[in-house]
């Protein structure tokens, strides 16, 4: 036992230096996974590689995942980011920091057609960086909206990271999707009315924004994105009604995406058509191959008993449930510090899962709540994905500032977990009603 | 690593099956407490159960590459790469519960020849639990008769429930066990064929209506070895493993069929479902209508006179 | 010599890349059309299932050797930034190494479970079986290509103020070392 222990702990070991020295996150796992099962059982138990891609890629939940990324990009070549922005611009323009306003707002209707962060962050983040930084807004206070408010698109549906809970613990991705819209929305007003109230307080982060607009060019605004956002209302309430799967609503929707980029936006010529698919397949893949390499991690975990050995230390525990779960929360935010938002989401939920159930805790909620913990994991330094796609769209960034503007939204979303323990009917109560 | 401790290598174990399902584990546990002890404790069981090492789909490959040297698995799973399991699956292939039971017995011709068959996949049988049989359930409509099946949406597990569900003039529609629930609720689909250990560990009697009491399939739960690694075993460890085959063919099944005439049956009938059995004309329209399936059975074995002598084997059990 | 081999391994993976995104294409139209069937004709197909299943391993696998290739997977450069350049150098040929391992490992295993599924004669349940050792081959071309790829697109140390690829930003690295 004390033998298996010191494995799995060189295992973790060897993952965060290979993270570290920027080995790719898949390879790392997959390194550090195989590493782990030659010193549990040999060269047996690395047979397990191949079985265990082949069982966790083709795990049918995953088959919504390309297609909601097939769905997003298909919309996004048609000029939507650029368009959300400027209809939430209009709309916003009136209130302090109205820019940053609407670069949160604009990212979570974005939001509800992508389920990738990342390209929440590419889109929304190129377009309304430069323009708030052009109008005086500190670079912090620019970067920190964006960045933060891209993860909402993990948040609200459609959201692959459900998906991904989805294919490890057999919840329902329908059920999942409906758990994460209140608290999703919940989060995107709590960060509008920080950016508010801080440009408010603070003017010098956010200079008054001088644009006037009549209600004839802000309805004309709305008009311009509305086919876009009637197909994405039509795929989730399809969902939320039990008309579709999520499968067949992302299969559907994705058709009906190229329609709209096609017929309406008249965006879909072959250098877009050959965008979307080269986009779709870049990121399924990044994404996607992640998710093998964290299953042959998580399987040498199994073969050492892990999940089993946390349950047994976590019930045997001699302290409130709520109490534990606080602990858990804390946890995941300083692994959330360390490891990309997929990998902790990967290799967390078979372990923590099984225990948090002996507790007589909901799976589902608790799903939810992981996908709090992965906004916050995704925009803390030093592996936050959102602060680097940050840098990457916007390279003119300073690291530092942008580490420094998204300091404040770690708190904000620390407090969301925190309602959401006081709370759970936030996650439980769409599901329930529409179950 | 346990067992270790005690001079001997463990034996890894794995199954899908959770350790909840109070109809199938309790055998699962027979077998491995038969086979510590009739091993004098050289053979200690190292089990992954709920598919946390290997999902149903990955039993058969795991255990075939050495990952694990012990796997329960339900026959369907495994029917399509070793079809000589269809002769216990195939609709009313036994007339009785009683026929399949006997037919079925890890000291019987038809394991001697199952087993021969499966000698040249490198896969052993050490025993298993025949299920009782698969029935019909449905959510809008009950299936008096095979014309009623016509169009319905059937969720099935195997190929052989698949065949019969093409048989009756119905689509098989093939998804886990856990996504059944929902797909019932949302109409995805009309209606599945299982045994009653499904309906019951997932709930279907809040949303079944109606279920067919007719003898439209059957599946098994066995536990299996590689040929080579049984070979390899000494003749005391081999006779531990067989009889511990024979303890999961006896009490698991004596467990098995308790908990589903007893609690299951009740949990079906107090959920409000209503159980229809086709007798006399309407049982022979539905023995008609899946003719086909042995057909296609005996294609998927491909050697006439074995599939005739599986099927008499159980006639004569 | 070095640029041919690149060149070679380079279309290979890229024409790994097509299938993938075929492969997606595929997806989306034999979902909706099997939509269309379950709902319009209650005669739902029974290979969408199990051929979309195995459509995300394809698309994932065949196109991971070329994202390698072109430096399109998530990795995280932080404390990369922060080292001396000697220190970057190692930490390059552990990358390296740890990917050429990977290749190996999956090439290897893959192999010898497609031996196993072939001989077995194992193929998926259902009434659309896929044979088993098709999906391991599948393995074994990521694997190999993955090797290869390692060795011939070594990891390299990008300028600090080079933006990251971002997505539909294709053929970057390889770019870099003069190919593509
Ligand atoms: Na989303
Ligand atoms: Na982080």
């Amino acid at each position: 036992m004390i033998a298996d222990g010191l494995v799995v702990t060189l295992a973790v070991a060897l993952l965060l230096v290979l993270i570290a020295l920027r080995s790719p996150i898949f390879v790392a796992l997959g390194v550090a996974g195989v590493a782990g099962l030659l010193g549990l059982g040999g060269f047996t138990a690395v047979e397990l590689v191949p079985l265990a891609l082949v069982s966790q890629l083709q795990e049918y939940a995953l088959v919504a995942a390309p297609l909601y990324i097939l769905l997003g990009e298909a919309l996004a070549v048609s000029g939507l980011g650029r368009d959300l922005f400027g209809a939430a611009h209009r709309w916003f323009n009136r209130v302090p920091g109205g820019l940053g306003a609407s670069a949160v707002g604009a990212s979570t209707v974005f939001g509800a057609m992508s389920g990738v962060s990342i390209s929440s962050v590419a889109v929304i983040g190129r377009m309304a960086v430069p323009e708030m930084l052009e109008r005086g807004y500190r670079p912090g206070f620019a970067s920190g909206a964006v960045a933060a408010s891209g993860a909402l698109a993990m948040l609200i549906p459609p959201s692959l990271m459900f998906i991904l809970y989805s294919s490890i613990t057999g919840e329902s991705v329908a059920d999942l999707f409906a758990g994460g819209l209140l608290p999703g929305l919940l989060l995107a007003a709590m960060m509008i009315i920080y950016v508010v109230v801080r440009a408010k307080v603070a003017p010098e982060n956010a200079p008054v924004d001088p644009d006037r607009f009549t209600w004839g060019e802000r309805f004309a605004a709305i008009g311009r994105i509305s086919p876009a956002l009637l197909l994405i209302l039509l795929v989730l309430g399809s969902i939320y009604t039990g008309v579709a799967t999520p499968t067949e609503a992302a299969a559907v929707g994705a058709l009906a995406a190229f329609v709209v980029t096609g017929a309406i936006y008249h965006k879909l010529g072959w250098a877009n058509l050959r965008r979307i698919f080269v986009s779709t397949a870049q990121v399924t893949a990044a994404v996607l191959a992640i998710v093998g390499a964290a299953f042959v991690f998580t399987q040498m975990l199994v073969l050492a008993r892990v999940p089993d050995a946390f349950t047994e230390f976590i019930v045997g525990l001699d302290v409130p449930p709520v109490v534990v779960m606080i602990g858990i929360m804390l946890v995941l935010v300083v692994l959330g510090c360390l490891v990309d938002a997929a990998s902790l989401l990967l290799v967390v939920t078979p372990i923590l899962v099984p225990a948090i159930e002996e507790l007589g805790y909901d799976p589902l909620w608790f799903g939810v709540l992981l996908v709090v913990n992965l906004e916050i994991a995704v925009i803390t330094p030093p592996v936050g994905l959102n602060l680097y796609t940050m840098k990457s769209v916007v390279p003119e960034l300073d690291l530092a500032d942008i580490f420094r503007g998204i300091a404040p939204y770690v708190a904000i979303e620390m407090l969301l977990l925190a309602i959401m323990i006081a709370f759970p009917q936030l996650a439980t109560f769409l599901p329930e009603l529409l179950g | 690593a346990r067992a270790e401790a005690a001079g001997a290598a463990p034996v890894t174990t794995a199954t899908y099956i959770p350790k909840s399902y109070d109809d199938l584990y309790p055998g699962i546990q027979t077998f491995m407490d038969t086979l510590a002890a009739r091993s004098g404790g050289r053979m200690q069981s190292d089990m992954f159960d709920s598919g946390a090492l290997l999902g149903a789909e990955q039993l058969l490959p795991g255990l075939l590459l050495g990952v694990a040297d012990v796997m329960f698995q339900t026959s369907s799973y495994v029917s399509s790469s070793y079809p000589i399991l269809g002769a216990l699956e195939l609709p009313f292939g036994a007339e009785d519960y009683a026929k399949q039971r006997r037919a079925a017995d890890p000291d019987g011709p038809l394991y001697a020849l199952i087993n021969e068959q499966l000698a040249a996949q490198n896969a052993r049988l050490l025993g298993g639990m025949p299920c009782t049989f698969e029935y019909l359930w449905t959510v809008n409509r009950p299936i008096r008769e095979p014309a009623d099946a016509r169009g319905l949406r059937i969720r099935v597990a195997g190929e052989i429930e698949g065949e019969t569900v093409k048989a009756l003039g119905g689509a098989p529609v093939f998804m886990g066990s856990s996504e059944v629930f929902e797909a019932l609720e949302r109409g995805t689909i009309d209606g599945l064929m299982s045994y009653l250990g499904t309906v019951v560990s997932r709930d279907l009697q809040e949303i079944i209506r109606y279920g067919t009491k007719a003898h439209v399939g059957a599946y098994t739960v066995d536990a299996y070895c590689r040929a080579d690694w049984y070979e390899a075993q000494p003749p005391e460890l081999r006779a531990a493993l067989d009889e511990a085959g024979r303890a999961l063919y006896q009490e698991g099944t004596e467990v098995m069929v308790g908990v589903h005439e007893g609690d299951y049956l009740k949990a079906v009938l107090d959920g409000g479902v209503e159980l229809v059995e086709p007798t006399g004309a309407e049982l022979e329209a539905f023995r008609a209508a899946v003719r086909p399936v042995y057909g296609r059975w005996e294609h998927l074995i491909g050697d006439q006179a074995v599939s005739e002598r599986a099927v008499a084997l159980i006639d004569e059990a | 010599m070095l640029s041919t081999a690149r060149q070679a391994v380079l279309a290979c993976t890229r024409a790994m890349v097509v299938v993938a995104m075929v492969a997606v294409g595929v997806m989306m139209l034999t979902i909706t059309y099997d939509v269309a069937m379950r709902y319009l004709f209650l005669a739902p197909t029974d290979w969408a299932y199990p051929l979309n299943s195995t459509g995300v391993l394809v698309a994932t696998m065949l196109a991971v050797p070329h994202l390698y290739a072109t430096g399109h997977h998530i990795s995280m450069d932080l404390l990369y930034r922060a080292l001396p350049a000697g220190a970057r150098k190692v930490a390059d040929v552990v990358t390296t190494v740890a990917t050429a391992f990977l290749g190996l490992v999956l090439t290897v295993t893959a192999f010898r479970s497609m031996t196993v599924a072939w001989v077995g004669g194992l193929t998926g349940a259902g009434t659309f079986n896929i044979p088993l050792w098709v999906i391991d081959a599948v393995l074994v071309v990521s694997g190999v290509f993955l090797v290869l790829a390692a060795l011939l697109f070594p990891a390299t140390g990008q300028p600090a103020d080079t933006p990251a690829a971002v997505p539909g930003d294709v053929d970057a690295r390889a770019e870099a070392q003069g190919v593509a």
